[in-house]
């Protein structure tokens, strides 16, 4: 046997509530995140995401203590991603228990914090995200929520790791919350575009996206929303797990 | 009684609620009277080497750590770069380790890595037991551990090594000269496995 894929509950938060978008509009509260961290305690989940929306709108600065208590909580991995602008955020956030941190915005804005925060704690704590949207056969990087011309993502992706990311976490927009499967085209290119771990997330709809990811990309990590977040067509929520890869 | 050394790095909480939750005798110490003192140490770390080593010299820890090992022979349990730091140096930084494990710690081999993802190693593993050990009584290898790192132990003499992992090519994962040990994954983040590492280590 050798390493596994990491199937990873996404978890959304706004104003410290959980929420969950559809193409990262019209959130709904889901529930506590406190909560939820013990109920995917239980389940035994390979990592969690946790991403921190709220900065979208109000630019806000990180809670520390809230996140604090949210990571002694913890039994899995964590990674947590919402306005790290610097290296001392990025290292206090590793010191208070999270194995990764996300950069989303800040990687955009300011690459050269990449390959700082990477000397401080290490590429393997090191995680950019992209978000991503389809267009005339291809793919663009997106800003809070807006295209950015001119930008070849999977360059983008490329030099991020140059630089000093550890993993890309790639979250298409227009399938967050679809359901419709995840973008295995998207995952194919960005596969080849970099060396270290990518991990997929926005459209699971069974577990089924995990075998088809896997056969596309091999040994990745797929973030999942909806899926584990909400039960029947009426999405009422119930937190589920299932990290089985059918290969 | 494990002490949880707390100098700044490494996932304190999480040990401590593994300690609770398992019902394993725990104290959390920061100084170096304490570690003198330690009836078994548990000694984590994140990050990178330099930094790592960096806090345990700012603490005065680095002296304490040695001789509770090498002097005392009392039972140290280095964990991810904790275990790193047991080694004579790495490839991640400039500074010296703690020499109480002989080796080096080299960054991965990339063009032995031959199927993406390359590095670093994250995710669940296997091992594969090499020497039986105590710290392994009842560990699934199969299941394995959860692993975050882009360096790995190297340069092991073979009878230091306890475990192996695969990640492109066979690594030490898990080291042990006297009651020095050293693991690369993350217990506190490896469920039952972690927990009856832990379990086996304060039974020591």
């Amino acid at each position: 046997m050798t390493l596994r894929s990491r199937i990873a509950p996404c978890l959304l938060m706004q104003d410290g509530e959980l929420v969950k978008t559809k193409k990262f509009d019209n959130p709904t509260y889901i529930g506590d995140p406190i909560n939820a961290v013990r109920v995917f305690n239980e389940k035994q989940v390979d990592e969690l995401i946790l991403l921190d929306i709220t900065s979208w709108k109000t630019n806000h600065s990180i809670d520390f203590d809230y996140l604090r208590s949210i990571s002694t909580s913890a039994r899995m991995p964590l990674a947590y991603g919402g306005n790290i602008k610097s290296a001392s955020e990025a290292e206090f956030l590793i010191s208070m228990g999270y194995e990764k941190i996300i950069l989303n915005t800040a990687a955009i804005d300011n690459p050269s914090l990449v390959g700082e925060i990477s000397k401080t704690i290490g590429r393997q704590s090191v995680v950019v995200c992209v978000d991503f949207i389809s267009s005339a056969g291809s793919w663009n990087l997106c800003r809070r929520g807006v295209h950015l011309p001119g930008v070849d993502i999977f360059s983008y992706c490329s030099e991020m790791e140059s630089l000093g990311a550890g993993e890309i976490l790639a979250y298409s927009i227009e399938r967050d919350g679809m359901m419709t499967g995840l973008d295995l085209g998207f995952a194919s290119h960005l596969r080849k575009a970099v060396d270290c771990p990518i991990t997929i997330c926005g459209g699971v709809s069974s577990r089924d996206d995990f075998a088809k990811l896997y056969n596309t990309v091999g040994v990745s990590g797929i973030g999942v929303g909806s899926f584990f977040l909400f039960k029947g067509k009426h999405r009422a929520v119930l937190l589920s797990y299932d990290n089985t890869v059918d290969i | 009684m494990i002490s949880i050394l707390d100098y700044g790095s490494g996932n304190i909480g999480a040990f401590v609620n593994l300690c609770k939750e398992s019902g394993i005798d725990y104290k959390v110490i920061n100084n170096w009277k304490d570690v003198e003192t330690s009836e078994k140490l548990l000694f984590p770390g994140v990050g990178a080497f330099d930094p790592t080593i960096n806090k345990l010299n700012e603490t005065g820890l680095l002296d304490s750590i040695k001789n509770l090992a090498i002097n005392k022979q009392r039972p140290i349990l280095g964990v991810c770069v904790g275990m790193q730091c047991l080694l004579d140096n790495s490839d991640e930084g400039k500074l010296k380790g703690l020499s109480i494990i002989n080796g080096k710690c080299s960054k991965f081999d990339v063009s032995r890595i031959s199927v993406k993802p390359k590095i670093p190693h994250m995710g669940w593993n296997s091992i594969s037991e090499i020497n039986q050990n105590l710290l392994l009584r009842n560990v699934n290898f199969n299941k394995g551990f959860y692993f975050l790192h882009s360096f790995h132990a190297d340069n092991i003499k073979k009878e230091d090594v306890v475990a192996t992992c695969f990640h492109g090519y066979e690594f030490p994962c898990i080291i042990q000269r006297n009651y020095a040990f050293g693991v690369q994954f993350h217990p506190e983040k490896s469920l039952s496995n972690g927990i009856l590492l832990l379990t086996n280590f304060s039974r020591l």
